[in-house]
Protein backbone atom coordinates (compact mmCIF):
# COMPACT_ATOMS: atom_id res chain seq x y z
CA UNK A 1 0.00 0.00 0.00
CA UNK A 2 2.80 2.39 1.01
CA UNK A 3 4.79 1.35 -2.07
CA UNK A 4 1.79 2.11 -4.31
CA UNK A 5 1.44 5.56 -2.76
CA UNK A 6 5.17 6.18 -3.32
CA UNK A 7 4.86 5.17 -6.99
CA UNK A 8 1.84 7.43 -7.44
CA UNK A 9 3.70 10.31 -5.78
CA UNK A 10 6.72 9.76 -8.06
CA UNK A 11 4.42 9.71 -11.10
CA UNK A 12 2.70 12.93 -10.02
CA UNK A 13 6.07 14.63 -9.48
CA UNK A 14 7.20 13.38 -12.90
CA UNK A 15 4.01 14.72 -14.50
CA UNK A 16 4.47 18.08 -12.74
CA UNK A 17 8.12 18.23 -13.85
CA UNK A 18 7.08 17.43 -17.43
CA UNK A 19 4.39 20.15 -17.31
CA UNK A 20 6.87 22.68 -15.93
CA UNK A 21 9.39 21.71 -18.57
CA UNK A 22 6.68 22.10 -21.24
CA UNK A 23 5.92 25.62 -20.07
CA UNK A 24 9.63 26.46 -19.99
CA UNK A 25 10.38 24.93 -23.39
CA UNK A 26 7.65 26.74 -25.30
CA UNK A 27 10.15 29.49 -26.11
CA UNK A 28 12.71 27.10 -27.66
CA UNK A 29 12.25 27.33 -31.41
CA UNK A 30 14.22 28.15 -34.53
CA UNK A 31 11.24 29.02 -36.67
CA UNK A 32 11.23 32.46 -38.34
CA UNK A 33 8.36 34.41 -36.82
CA UNK A 34 6.36 37.07 -38.68
CA UNK A 35 7.81 39.78 -36.46
CA UNK A 36 11.40 38.83 -37.25
CA UNK A 37 10.63 38.38 -40.93
CA UNK A 38 8.98 41.81 -41.20
CA UNK A 39 11.88 43.38 -39.32
CA UNK A 40 14.29 41.72 -41.79
CA UNK A 41 12.23 42.95 -44.77
CA UNK A 42 12.21 46.46 -43.34
CA UNK A 43 15.99 46.49 -42.91
CA UNK A 44 16.54 45.15 -46.44
CA UNK A 45 14.09 47.69 -47.92
CA UNK A 46 15.81 50.53 -46.02
CA UNK A 47 19.24 49.42 -47.24
CA UNK A 48 18.04 49.10 -50.86
CA UNK A 49 16.43 52.53 -50.66
CA UNK A 50 19.56 54.06 -49.17
CA UNK A 51 21.71 52.38 -51.84
CA UNK A 52 19.42 53.54 -54.65
CA UNK A 53 19.45 57.15 -53.42
CA UNK A 54 23.22 57.10 -52.89
CA UNK A 55 24.07 55.66 -56.31
CA UNK A 56 21.63 57.96 -58.10
CA UNK A 57 23.18 61.09 -56.59
CA UNK A 58 26.81 60.33 -55.75
CA UNK A 59 27.81 56.88 -57.01
CA UNK A 60 29.38 55.83 -60.29
CA UNK A 61 29.29 52.60 -62.30
CA UNK A 62 32.49 51.22 -60.77
CA UNK A 63 31.24 51.64 -57.22
CA UNK A 64 27.93 50.04 -58.19
CA UNK A 65 29.75 47.08 -59.76
CA UNK A 66 31.88 46.51 -56.65
CA UNK A 67 28.83 46.80 -54.39
CA UNK A 68 26.84 44.25 -56.40
CA UNK A 69 29.81 41.87 -56.53
CA UNK A 70 30.25 42.26 -52.78
CA UNK A 71 26.58 41.40 -52.26
CA UNK A 72 26.69 38.38 -54.59
CA UNK A 73 29.81 37.02 -52.86
CA UNK A 74 28.27 37.57 -49.44
CA UNK A 75 25.04 35.91 -50.52
CA UNK A 76 26.98 32.84 -51.71
CA UNK A 77 28.68 32.61 -48.31
CA UNK A 78 25.34 33.01 -46.58
CA UNK A 79 23.71 30.19 -48.57
CA UNK A 80 26.68 27.96 -47.79
CA UNK A 81 26.17 28.55 -44.05
CA UNK A 82 22.43 27.91 -44.42
CA UNK A 83 23.06 24.57 -46.11
CA UNK A 84 25.80 23.47 -43.75
CA UNK A 85 24.16 24.05 -40.36
CA UNK A 86 20.82 22.34 -40.78
CA UNK A 87 20.16 22.09 -37.01
CA UNK A 88 19.43 25.80 -36.73
CA UNK A 89 20.39 27.84 -39.79
CA UNK A 90 19.09 31.08 -38.26
CA UNK A 91 21.22 30.71 -35.14
CA UNK A 92 24.23 29.88 -37.33
CA UNK A 93 23.71 33.00 -39.45
CA UNK A 94 23.53 35.22 -36.36
CA UNK A 95 26.93 34.06 -35.03
CA UNK A 96 30.07 36.22 -35.44
CA UNK A 97 31.82 33.36 -37.25
CA UNK A 98 29.12 33.47 -39.95
CA UNK A 99 29.74 37.18 -40.43
CA UNK A 100 33.45 36.46 -40.92
CA UNK A 101 32.58 33.69 -43.39
CA UNK A 102 30.24 35.96 -45.34
CA UNK A 103 32.77 38.81 -45.35
CA UNK A 104 35.60 36.53 -46.55
CA UNK A 105 33.38 35.36 -49.41
CA UNK A 106 32.27 38.92 -50.21
CA UNK A 107 35.80 40.36 -50.21
CA UNK A 108 36.95 37.34 -52.25
CA UNK A 109 34.47 38.35 -54.94
CA UNK A 110 35.58 41.99 -54.74
CA UNK A 111 39.21 40.91 -55.09
CA UNK A 112 38.26 38.80 -58.13
CA UNK A 113 36.61 41.81 -59.78
CA UNK A 114 39.64 43.97 -59.02
CA UNK A 115 42.00 41.38 -60.54
CA UNK A 116 39.72 41.04 -63.56
CA UNK A 117 39.68 44.81 -64.09
CA UNK A 118 43.44 45.19 -63.56
CA UNK A 119 44.86 42.25 -65.51
CA UNK A 120 42.22 41.48 -68.13
CA UNK A 121 40.18 44.64 -68.63
CA UNK A 122 39.19 43.69 -72.18
CA UNK A 123 38.51 39.99 -71.54
CA UNK A 124 34.92 40.66 -70.51
CA UNK A 125 33.52 43.87 -71.91
CA UNK A 126 29.98 43.86 -70.54
CA UNK A 127 29.60 45.24 -66.99
CA UNK A 128 26.90 42.69 -66.16
CA UNK A 129 29.14 39.79 -67.27
CA UNK A 130 32.05 41.20 -65.24
CA UNK A 131 29.88 41.38 -62.14
CA UNK A 132 28.54 37.86 -62.61
CA UNK A 133 31.95 36.42 -63.44
CA UNK A 134 33.60 38.03 -60.41
CA UNK A 135 30.66 37.42 -58.08
CA UNK A 136 30.02 33.78 -58.90
CA UNK A 137 33.40 32.79 -60.33
CA UNK A 138 35.50 34.31 -57.56
CA UNK A 139 35.13 31.34 -55.29
CA UNK A 140 36.22 28.99 -58.06
CA UNK A 141 39.22 31.15 -58.96
CA UNK A 142 40.29 31.84 -55.39
CA UNK A 143 39.97 28.16 -54.57
CA UNK A 144 42.19 27.10 -57.46
CA UNK A 145 45.74 25.88 -56.93
CA UNK A 146 48.84 25.75 -59.12
CA UNK A 147 49.94 22.43 -57.62
CA UNK A 148 49.45 20.33 -54.51
CA UNK A 149 52.28 19.64 -52.06
CA UNK A 150 52.23 16.70 -49.71
CA UNK A 151 52.89 17.77 -46.11
CA UNK A 152 52.92 14.67 -43.92
CA UNK A 153 49.84 12.72 -44.94
CA UNK A 154 47.89 15.80 -46.02
CA UNK A 155 47.79 17.38 -49.47
CA UNK A 156 48.16 21.16 -49.31
CA UNK A 157 47.04 23.35 -52.21
CA UNK A 158 49.65 25.88 -53.30
CA UNK A 159 48.08 28.89 -54.98
CA UNK A 160 45.32 31.39 -54.23
CA UNK A 161 43.38 28.55 -52.59
CA UNK A 162 45.72 28.37 -49.60
CA UNK A 163 44.72 31.85 -48.35
CA UNK A 164 41.00 31.56 -48.93
CA UNK A 165 40.80 27.97 -47.69
CA UNK A 166 42.54 28.90 -44.45
CA UNK A 167 40.29 31.92 -43.89
CA UNK A 168 37.14 29.95 -44.71
CA UNK A 169 38.20 27.06 -42.46
CA UNK A 170 38.80 29.54 -39.63
CA UNK A 171 35.40 31.18 -40.10
CA UNK A 172 33.67 27.82 -40.47
CA UNK A 173 35.30 26.57 -37.27
CA UNK A 174 34.11 29.72 -35.49
CA UNK A 175 30.49 29.08 -36.57
CA UNK A 176 30.80 25.39 -35.67
CA UNK A 177 32.16 26.15 -32.20
CA UNK A 178 29.43 28.70 -31.61
CA UNK A 179 26.77 26.17 -32.58
CA UNK A 180 28.46 23.54 -30.40
CA UNK A 181 28.26 25.86 -27.36
CA UNK A 182 24.58 26.57 -28.02
CA UNK A 183 23.80 22.89 -28.54
CA UNK A 184 25.71 21.86 -25.41
CA UNK A 185 23.76 24.40 -23.39
CA UNK A 186 20.43 23.38 -24.91
CA UNK A 187 20.49 19.60 -25.28
CA UNK A 188 20.64 18.66 -21.59
CA UNK A 189 17.68 20.94 -20.85
CA UNK A 190 15.68 19.78 -23.85
CA UNK A 191 16.22 16.05 -23.52
CA UNK A 192 15.72 16.08 -19.71
CA UNK A 193 15.76 12.59 -18.21
CA UNK A 194 14.19 10.72 -21.10
CA UNK A 195 14.87 6.95 -20.91
CA UNK A 196 17.05 5.55 -23.72
CA UNK A 197 14.25 3.29 -24.97
CA UNK A 198 12.00 6.31 -25.54
CA UNK A 199 14.78 8.49 -26.92
CA UNK A 200 15.96 5.90 -29.44
CA UNK A 201 12.67 4.38 -30.58
CA UNK A 202 9.69 6.64 -29.88
CA UNK A 203 11.39 10.03 -30.24
CA UNK A 204 12.58 9.61 -33.87
CA UNK A 205 9.21 8.13 -34.87
CA UNK A 206 7.38 11.03 -33.30
CA UNK A 207 9.71 13.57 -34.93
CA UNK A 208 9.19 11.92 -38.33
CA UNK A 209 5.44 11.92 -37.80
CA UNK A 210 5.49 15.62 -36.87
CA UNK A 211 7.57 16.54 -39.95
CA UNK A 212 5.54 16.19 -43.12
CA UNK A 213 8.17 16.43 -45.82
CA UNK A 214 11.26 14.75 -44.42
CA UNK A 215 12.82 12.76 -47.25
CA UNK A 216 13.10 8.99 -46.98
CA UNK A 217 16.90 8.96 -47.32
CA UNK A 218 17.22 11.57 -44.57
CA UNK A 219 15.03 9.45 -42.29
CA UNK A 220 17.15 6.39 -43.03
CA UNK A 221 20.35 8.31 -42.28
CA UNK A 222 18.91 9.54 -38.98
CA UNK A 223 17.86 6.00 -38.02
CA UNK A 224 21.31 4.68 -38.97
CA UNK A 225 23.01 7.34 -36.85
CA UNK A 226 20.74 6.56 -33.92
CA UNK A 227 21.46 2.83 -34.32
CA UNK A 228 25.19 3.56 -34.25
CA UNK A 229 24.83 5.62 -31.09
CA UNK A 230 22.56 3.18 -29.28
CA UNK A 231 24.55 0.03 -30.10
CA UNK A 232 27.90 1.56 -29.19
CA UNK A 233 29.52 -0.47 -26.43
CA UNK A 234 31.61 2.36 -24.98
CA UNK A 235 29.08 5.17 -24.49
CA UNK A 236 27.14 5.52 -21.26
CA UNK A 237 23.34 5.55 -21.39
CA UNK A 238 23.08 9.28 -20.55
CA UNK A 239 25.52 10.19 -23.33
CA UNK A 240 23.57 8.00 -25.76
CA UNK A 241 20.32 9.81 -24.93
CA UNK A 242 21.95 13.20 -25.48
CA UNK A 243 23.59 12.10 -28.72
CA UNK A 244 20.27 10.78 -30.04
CA UNK A 245 18.82 14.20 -29.23
CA UNK A 246 21.67 15.94 -31.07
CA UNK A 247 21.25 13.72 -34.15
CA UNK A 248 17.54 14.57 -34.27
CA UNK A 249 18.17 18.25 -33.57
CA UNK A 250 20.45 18.42 -36.61
CA UNK A 251 17.79 16.97 -38.90
CA UNK A 252 14.42 18.16 -37.62
CA UNK A 253 15.35 21.33 -35.72
CA UNK A 254 15.03 22.24 -32.07
CA UNK A 255 11.33 23.20 -32.27
CA UNK A 256 10.20 19.79 -33.53
CA UNK A 257 12.51 17.98 -31.13
CA UNK A 258 11.22 19.95 -28.14
CA UNK A 259 7.60 19.38 -29.19
CA UNK A 260 8.16 15.64 -29.61
CA UNK A 261 9.90 15.35 -26.22
CA UNK A 262 7.07 17.23 -24.54
CA UNK A 263 4.53 14.83 -26.04
CA UNK A 264 6.67 11.88 -25.11
CA UNK A 265 7.26 13.03 -21.54
CA UNK A 266 3.54 13.37 -21.01
CA UNK A 267 3.29 9.82 -22.32
CA UNK A 268 6.13 8.71 -20.03
CA UNK A 269 4.39 10.30 -17.05
CA UNK A 270 1.21 8.45 -17.99
CA UNK A 271 3.17 5.20 -18.37
CA UNK A 272 4.59 5.71 -14.90
CA UNK A 273 1.10 6.16 -13.57
CA UNK A 274 0.01 2.89 -15.16
CA UNK A 275 3.34 1.28 -14.15
CA UNK A 276 4.38 0.25 -17.65
CA UNK A 277 8.18 0.33 -17.82
CA UNK A 278 9.84 1.10 -21.16
CA UNK A 279 11.30 -1.97 -22.87
CA UNK A 280 15.11 -1.97 -22.98
CA UNK A 281 16.39 -1.86 -26.56
CA UNK A 282 19.87 -3.08 -25.76
CA UNK A 283 20.37 -5.98 -23.38
CA UNK A 284 21.74 -5.09 -19.95
CA UNK A 285 25.51 -5.48 -19.69
CA UNK A 286 26.70 -8.62 -17.93
CA UNK A 287 28.74 -8.53 -14.73
CA UNK A 288 32.52 -8.10 -14.95
CA UNK A 289 34.42 -6.70 -17.90
CA UNK A 290 35.03 -7.76 -21.54
CA UNK A 291 38.57 -8.76 -20.55
CA UNK A 292 37.12 -11.67 -18.56
CA UNK A 293 35.98 -13.28 -21.82
CA UNK A 294 39.46 -13.24 -23.45
CA UNK A 295 40.84 -16.62 -22.17
CA UNK A 296 37.72 -18.45 -23.41
CA UNK A 297 37.87 -16.68 -26.79
CA UNK A 298 41.56 -17.54 -27.16
CA UNK A 299 40.81 -21.20 -26.43
CA UNK A 300 37.94 -21.27 -28.92
CA UNK A 301 40.01 -19.57 -31.64
CA UNK A 302 42.72 -22.21 -31.24
CA UNK A 303 40.06 -24.95 -31.27
CA UNK A 304 38.42 -23.60 -34.42
CA UNK A 305 41.77 -23.35 -36.18
CA UNK A 306 42.53 -26.96 -35.29
CA UNK A 307 39.17 -28.05 -36.66
CA UNK A 308 40.13 -26.39 -39.96
CA UNK A 309 38.20 -23.82 -41.92
CA UNK B 1 27.34 16.86 -42.31
CA UNK B 2 28.41 16.69 -38.69
CA UNK B 3 26.74 13.37 -37.97
CA UNK B 4 28.83 11.61 -40.67
CA UNK B 5 31.52 11.18 -38.03
CA UNK B 6 29.36 8.49 -36.40
CA UNK B 7 29.54 6.26 -39.47
CA UNK B 8 33.18 7.06 -40.16
CA UNK B 9 34.31 6.27 -36.62
CA UNK B 10 32.15 3.12 -36.51
CA UNK B 11 33.73 1.94 -39.78
CA UNK B 12 37.25 2.43 -38.43
CA UNK B 13 36.49 0.92 -35.04
CA UNK B 14 37.71 -2.72 -34.59
CA UNK B 15 34.22 -3.76 -33.42
CA UNK B 16 32.68 -2.20 -36.52
CA UNK B 17 35.16 -4.00 -38.77
CA UNK B 18 34.49 -7.28 -36.98
CA UNK B 19 30.70 -6.91 -37.22
CA UNK B 20 30.82 -6.08 -40.92
CA UNK B 21 33.02 -9.11 -41.62
CA UNK B 22 30.78 -11.42 -39.58
CA UNK B 23 27.74 -9.98 -41.41
CA UNK B 24 29.36 -10.82 -44.76
CA UNK B 25 29.85 -14.45 -43.67
CA UNK B 26 26.17 -14.75 -42.80
CA UNK B 27 25.20 -17.67 -40.59
CA UNK B 28 28.31 -19.71 -41.36
CA UNK B 29 30.86 -17.36 -39.85
CA UNK B 30 33.52 -19.62 -38.41
CA UNK B 31 35.72 -17.81 -35.90
CA UNK B 32 38.99 -18.80 -37.60
CA UNK B 33 37.67 -17.76 -41.02
CA UNK B 34 36.56 -14.38 -39.70
CA UNK B 35 39.97 -13.92 -38.01
CA UNK B 36 41.63 -14.59 -41.37
CA UNK B 37 39.37 -12.22 -43.27
CA UNK B 38 39.12 -9.24 -40.91
CA UNK B 39 41.90 -6.67 -41.05
CA UNK B 40 42.84 -6.86 -37.35
CA UNK B 41 45.71 -8.31 -35.36
CA UNK B 42 44.89 -11.42 -33.33
CA UNK B 43 44.89 -9.44 -30.07
CA UNK B 44 42.59 -6.75 -31.54
CA UNK B 45 40.33 -9.45 -33.00
CA UNK B 46 39.87 -11.20 -29.67
CA UNK B 47 39.36 -7.92 -27.81
CA UNK B 48 36.79 -6.85 -30.41
CA UNK B 49 34.89 -10.14 -29.96
CA UNK B 50 34.95 -9.73 -26.17
CA UNK B 51 33.78 -6.11 -26.34
CA UNK B 52 31.07 -6.86 -28.91
CA UNK B 53 29.79 -9.84 -26.97
CA UNK B 54 29.81 -7.88 -23.72
CA UNK B 55 27.82 -5.13 -25.45
CA UNK B 56 25.24 -7.63 -26.70
CA UNK B 57 26.19 -7.37 -30.40
CA UNK B 58 27.69 -10.80 -31.02
CA UNK B 59 27.43 -14.40 -29.84
CA UNK B 60 29.88 -17.29 -29.95
CA UNK B 61 28.34 -20.68 -30.62
CA UNK B 62 30.45 -23.81 -30.16
CA UNK B 63 29.16 -26.76 -32.16
CA UNK B 64 30.92 -30.09 -32.80
CA UNK B 65 34.41 -28.69 -32.35
CA UNK B 66 33.79 -25.63 -34.48
CA UNK B 67 33.10 -22.11 -33.21
CA UNK B 68 30.68 -19.82 -35.03
CA UNK B 69 30.22 -16.09 -34.65
CA UNK B 70 26.64 -14.87 -34.95
CA UNK B 71 25.32 -11.34 -34.81
CA UNK B 72 22.51 -10.50 -32.42
CA UNK B 73 19.67 -8.27 -33.63
CA UNK B 74 21.53 -5.21 -32.30
CA UNK B 75 24.78 -6.32 -33.92
CA UNK B 76 23.01 -6.92 -37.22
CA UNK B 77 21.44 -3.44 -37.06
CA UNK B 78 24.81 -1.84 -36.31
CA UNK B 79 26.57 -3.72 -39.13
CA UNK B 80 23.85 -2.72 -41.60
CA UNK B 81 23.97 0.91 -40.46
CA UNK B 82 27.74 0.91 -41.03
CA UNK B 83 27.48 -0.75 -44.45
CA UNK B 84 24.59 1.32 -45.83
CA UNK B 85 25.96 3.90 -48.28
CA UNK B 86 25.37 7.45 -47.05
Amino acid sequence: MAAQEDTAAVAVVAAATAAAATAKRKTVTDRIGWRGFLKFLFVVAALVLFGAVYFKNFGDDTQLKYTIVFLIGGLLGLTEILGRYTDSPMAAIKSPGALIYVLVNAFGSVAALYLLAEFAPNAVSSAVSQVLLAGVGAMAFLRSSVFKAKVGTEEVSIGPAIILDTLLKFADAQVDRGRAEDRAAGIAEVIQSLPLAQAAVDLPRLCFALMQNLQLDVRQRVLDDITLVVTDTKRSEQVKVMEVGLVLWSRVGIGTLTGAITLLQNKVAMAQLSQQPAHPIVPPRPQGSPQDLLPEIERQLALDRQAGV
Amino acid sequence: MAADYLKESAQRDPIGRLLVTVHRFGTSGRMAAVAKEVDLSEREFMSAIAEAEWGGLLKRIEEQGAVFLTLTAQGQARAEAIMRPS
